[in-house]
C-alpha cells in the first residue's frame, strides 16, 4: 500500500526572509528548478534546469537530493553542499541564490494575536473617507486657531501659505517612513500614517486649549503643575505617533514597539533636560513673571480668592524673596572668592590708611 | 608739573574770552564776585574717586570744607563708588593751592545725595600702597604721625546760611565743571520744588558734571545749597543747606564700617518711604471718571499725571486709554542702582469688532517694567503671587493679579513691588490697574496697596 502524501509546504523567501511565494504540494516527488517541468520553478539563473529534488521515502520521511546542480544545495549559513539530507519542517535551504523554505502541512503555528482595538483604529484611519474627513478637521482646527488668535483682519494667503507648508511637511514625513516600511517588507500603510499624523495634530490642539484653558483658570501654585503637564503631554504625544508608526510600518510586536518607543522618549526626554540644564548655565535669564494668559471671562471656571487670602500670600513672598537674597549671596560670596584669589593683594587696603 | 601750569594757562585764557565776551554791566557784577570767589576759594576742593590698580581718576566732583579741621561736604554720589568698593577705589581731595591728600567718608544722607568726608592726610600711603605693601608701611607710619601733628587747619571753611534767600536773589554756584577747575557760576534762586517729595532748590544756573558737590552761597558767601544736578538750559538743583546741618548733627563718634553706613541708608530709605507712601495715603484721592471706572489722579502735588484716550485709528479694532501717574524722584544708590520711584497705571481697553478670544489675547500682551535702575548683581529675582482674586470695591469683579517682590542684595529690608492686574467685566472689555514701587518696607507696601485698591469705584 502506497503512504498517503503527507502535505508539504515550499516558500519561496526574498532576501530578508519575507515571502515570496507559497505552494503546497500533495505529492511524493517534487522536482525543483529552472526548468518549466518543474513542480518548484525557481527564476535565478544560478539555478540548474534540474536542481533537486524533494522525494519520500517508504518511512513517510521527506529529503532533498541534489540533480547534480551547478551551484549545489546548502542549509542557510553554511558552506557546505549537500548531496542528500533528510528534510525537517521549518528547514530553510539555499538553492543557487534562492531560498526555500518547507513545512509539513502538521506544523504548528502561534497562537492568533487578538487585534487591539488601537490597532484597528489605526487602520480604520487608512480608509480614504476617514483620511479625508481628518484633513478637513485639521484645516478646520487651523482656521479657527487663526481666527481665535489673530486680531484684526485674517489674511486668506497668509492663512494657507503658513499652513500648507505644515501640510506638505506631513505628507513629505508620510512618505519617508512609508518608504522606510517598504524596505522593511511591511509594504507601507501610507494613507494610514498621513491619518495619524492628523491625529496626533488634533490631539495635541486640543491638549493646547486645554492647557490654556488651565492656565488662564490656574494660580501661580498650579503653574507648575501645569508646566508638568505641558511637558508631559507633549511626550506623551510623541509616543503616542512613535507607537503608531512602529505599528504601521514595521513588523514589530507590541511589547517591542511599546518599549522601542519608551526608549526612544526617554532619549529626547533627556537631551532636552540637558538643553535646559545648558541653558541656564549659559545664560542667565529671568524668566519674568507677569505673562497672563488670558482668555474670554466665560471661562473663567475657578473660584477667585478674596482680597484677604490674597494679602496674606503676597506677604509670604517678602519672606520667599529674603531667602532669595540670602542664595544670591552665597552665589555672590563663592564666585568673590573664585575671582579675588589672583588680585588678593590688591584687594588688602593698607592697614594704615584707616587712620 | 608742567602740565599742570599749562592747563593754568588754558584756564586763564579762557577766562579772558569769557569777560571779553560778557558785556560791560555785567563786567561790573563779575569784578564783585570776583572778590568773594578770591575769598570762597580757599575752601573748594576736587574730590576724585581713583582707582587703587592704576591710580587712574575714575569720577570728579567737588566739595567744600565745612570745618577747619579737615570736613568736607560734597555729594553722595561723588564718594558713593569709593564708599561702596572700597577695595577698588579710593578717594582724594585737591586744594586750590594743589595740595593733595586723602578722604574718608564719614557719614552720607542718600535721599539727599550728601556726603561728610573727612581728610586724613595719607595720600602717602594710599599712593604708595600699590608697590610698597609691608616694606614701606613702617616709613609711611612714622610720617603720616608726623603729619597728624603737624596739620595745619584749613585756611577757611564755609558758613551755612541760616535761612534761604528770597526768590530771584542771585546765588552763586561753586565748583569744577568737567574738571577744567573751580569756577563761580551766577545764577537765581527760584524756590523750593513744589512738585517733590524731597524738596531741591530750583536754581537758574548752569550746573555741570564735576560740580556735583560744590557749595552754592548768597551774596554774602553763606552756603545756601549744595549743586547736585542741572537738567540742561540752566535747569538746575540744589540741595537745601538745613539737610547739610541736620547731616552734620549726625556724625558719629566712630568711623562707620561699611555695613553700618549700608544699614543706616536703608533705615533712612525705609522711614522716608514710610512717610512718602503715608503721605499719599493722607493725600487727595476725589476720584476722576476714567471710562467705567473712577480713578485717583494727582493724590499729591509731587505725583504728575498723563493721560490719554489713544485713538489708535480705524486700522486697530480696539480702543484704549490710559491714566499714568508718576513720581520720578529717585535716590541714587549707585551708577547701576537707584530706587525711590513710583507709577501707577490705569488702563481701559474696549473692542466693538473683536470676539472675546481674539480681544483676551490683544489684552494679555504687553509686559510691565520696574521702574527703577537696576542691575542683576544688585537685586534678587521676581518672586510672583498671581491669583484670580475679587477686587471688591469694584463689587467683586475678579481680576487676574501678579503681585512681584524682588529685594536689593546689600540693602535688606527694602524691595521693589511690581502689580499687575488684569479684570474683564465683558467679554470685549479690559481693566488694568498696575503700579510699582522701589526700595520700601513690607508694611508700606502693602499698606498702599490697600489704599489704592480700595478706593476704586465703578463710574
Amino acid at each position: 500500500m502506497e503512504l498517503a502524501a503527507k502535505e508539504l509546504i515550499v516558500e519561496v523567501l526574498g532576501t530578508t526572509n519575507n515571502v515570496l511565494e507559497r505552494q503546497k504540494y500533495h505529492q511524493n516527488t517534487i522536482a525543483i528548478g529552472r526548468g518549466y517541468a518543474n513542480d518548484v520553478i525557481i527564476n535565478d539563473e544560478h539555478a540548474d534546469a534540474s536542481h533537486a529534488v524533494l522525494e519520500m521515502d517508504a518511512d513517510g520521511d521527506w529529503y532533498l537530493v541534489d540533480c547534480g546542480s551547478v551551484n549545489g544545495i546548502r542549509r542557510l549559513k553554511s558552506r557546505k553542499r549537500i548531496d542528500r539530507t533528510a528534510v525537517k519542517s521549518g528547514d530553510v535551504f539555499v538553492l543557487g541564490r534562492n531560498k526555500l523554505r518547507i513545512f509539513f502541512g502538521d506544523h504548528p503555528v502561534p497562537p492568533a494575536v487578538r487585534i487591539r482595538l488601537i490597532e484597528s483604529f489605526l487602520l480604520w484611519l487608512g480608509k480614504p473617507m476617514v483620511l479625508v474627513a481628518m484633513i478637513v478637521a485639521y484645516f478646520a482646527v487651523k482656521l479657527a486657531a487663526s481666527y481665535f488668535t489673530t486680531i484684526g483682519e485674517l489674511s486668506w494667503s497668509s492663512f494657507f501659505r503658513e499652513n500648507l507648508t505644515e501640510a506638505l511637511l506631513f505628507v513629505a514625513l508620510a512618505v519617508v517612513v512609508y518608504f522606510l516600511s517598504v524596505l522593511f517588507r511591511r509594504g507601507g500603510n501610507f494613507l494610514s500614517h498621513l491619518s495619524v499624523l492628523v491625529a496626533v495634530f488634533l490631539l495635541g490642539a486640543l491638549f493646547d486649549f486645554l492647557l490654556r484653558l488651565a492656565v488662564f483658570n490656574a494660580g501661580d501654585h498650579q503653574y507648575g503643575f501645569i508646566n508638568g503637564l505641558e511637558t508631559f503631554s507633549g511626550y506623551l504625544i510623541f509616543f503616542l505617533y512613535l507607537w503608531s508608526v512602529l505599528y504601521l510600518a514595521f513588523h514589530l510586536s507590541l511589547k517591542r514597539r511599546t518599549w522601542i518607543s519608551l526608549a526612544v522618549v526617554a532619549v529626547f526626554v533627556l537631551l532636552s533636560h540637558l538643553q535646559d540644564q545648558i541653558a541656564e548655565d549659559w545664560f542667565d535669564t529671568q524668566s519674568f513673571p507677569l505673562e497672563q494668559a488670558l482668555l474670554p471671562s466665560t471661562l473663567l471656571l475657578s473660584e477667585p480668592i478674596t482680597a484677604e487670602d490674597y494679602a496674606t500670600r503676597t506677604r509670604a513672598v517678602f519672606e520667599r524673596v529674603d531667602e532669595l537674597r540670602i542664595e544670591a549671596l552665597e552665589e555672590r560670596d563663592e564666585s568673590d572668592q573664585i575671582d579675588g584669589e589672583d588680585v588678593q593683594v590688591v584687594s588688602d587696603p593698607p592697614a594704615t590708611a584707616e587712620r | 608739573m608742567a602740565i599742570k601750569l599749562f592747563a593754568l594757562a588754558q584756564l586763564q585764557l579762557l577766562l579772558m574770552a569769557l569777560l571779553m565776551l560778557a558785556p560791560s554791566t555785567a563786567m561790573a557784577q563779575q569784578g564783585e564776585y570776583s572778590e568773594l570767589f578770591e575769598t570762597l576759594k580757599p575752601g573748594l576742593y576736587i574730590i576724585e574717586s581713583v582707582e587703587r590698580v592704576s591710580n587712574n581718576k575714575n569720577s570728579v566732583g567737588s566739595g567744600f570744607a565745612v570745618s577747619t579741621d579737615g570736613l568736607i561736604a560734597t555729594n553722595y554720589h561723588v564718594v558713593a563708588n569709593a564708599l561702596l568698593n572700597p577695595e577698588q577705589f579710593t578717594l582724594r581731595y585737591k586744594s586750590i593751592d594743589d595740595d593733595e591728600g586723602a578722604l574718608e567718608v564719614v557719614v552720607v544722607d542718600v535721599l539727599y545725595d550728601l556726603a561728610l568726608v573727612r581728610m586724613v592726610d595719607a595720600e602717602t600711603v594710599d599712593s604708595a600702597a600699590v608697590d610698597s605693601e609691608i616694606v614701606g608701611l613702617e616709613i609711611v607710619d612714622s610720617e603720616m604721625v608726623e603729619d597728624v601733628s603737624e596739620r595745619q587747619p584749613l585756611p577757611m571753611a564755609f558758613e551755612l546760611a541760616e535761612d534761604l534767600p528770597a526768590v530771584g536773589d542771585t546765588v552763586l554756584a561753586l565748583g569744577n565743571p568737567f574738571d577744567i577747575g573751580l569756577s563761580i557760576v551766577p545764577g537765581t534762586h527760584n524756590g523750593l520744588l513744589e512738585r517733590q517729595f524731597r524738596q531741591n532748590i530750583h536754581f537758574t544756573g548752569a550746573l555741570n558734571p564735576g560740580m556735583s558737590g560744590g557749595p552754592a552761597v548768597n551774596t554774602d558767601g553763606q552756603v545756601i545749597g549744595i549743586n547736585v544736578a542741572g537738567a540742561g538750559n540752566s535747569v538746575s538743583f540744589l540741595v537745601p543747606v538745613a539737610q547739610l546741618a541736620a547731616l552734620m548733627e549726625q556724625i558719629p563718634e566712630q568711623p562707620l564700617s561699611l555695613s553700618a553706613q549700608r544699614e543706616q541708608i536703608v533705615e533712612r530709605i525705609r522711614v522716608h518711604q514710610d512717610e512718602m507712601i503715608d503721605d499719599l495715603i493722607a493725600g487727595d484721592w476725589s476720584l476722576e471718571s476714567f471710562g467705567p471706572l473712577m480713578i485717583p489722579r494727582e493724590i499729591r502735588s509731587y505725583i504728575n499725571c498723563t493721560g490719554n484716550a489713544v485713538d489708535l485709528g480705524s486700522e486697530t479694532p480696539w480702543q484704549q486709554s490710559t491714566s499714568n501717574c508718576v513720581m520720578n524722584d529717585r535716590i541714587y544708590l549707585s551708577r547701576r542702582l537707584d530706587t525711590g520711584p513710583l507709577e501707577i497705571l490705569f488702563a481701559w481697553y474696549h473692542s466693538d469688532e473683536l470676539n472675546g478670544f481674539q480681544f483676551a489675547r490683544m489684552f494679555e500682551q504687553g509686559n510691565f517694567l520696574p521702574f527703577n535702575r537696576t542691575a542683576d548683581e544688585d537685586v534678587t529675582e521676581f518672586e510672583c503671587v498671581e491669583q484670580w482674586v475679587r477686587i471688591e470695591s469694584l463689587n467683586g469683579v475678579p481680576f487676574k493679579a501678579s503681585y512681584c517682590v524682588r529685594t536689593y542684595l546689600d540693602y535688606p529690608g527694602l524691595y521693589d513691588v511690581l502689580y499687575v492686574a488684569r479684570g474683564l467685566p465683558a467679554d470685549t472689555e479690559g481693566l488694568q490697574v498696575h503700579y510699582t514701587l522701589a526700595g520700601v518696607g513690607k508694611d508700606a507696601a502693602s499698606r498702599f496697596h490697600d489704599h489704592l485698591l480700595g478706593v476704586l469705584q465703578w463710574n
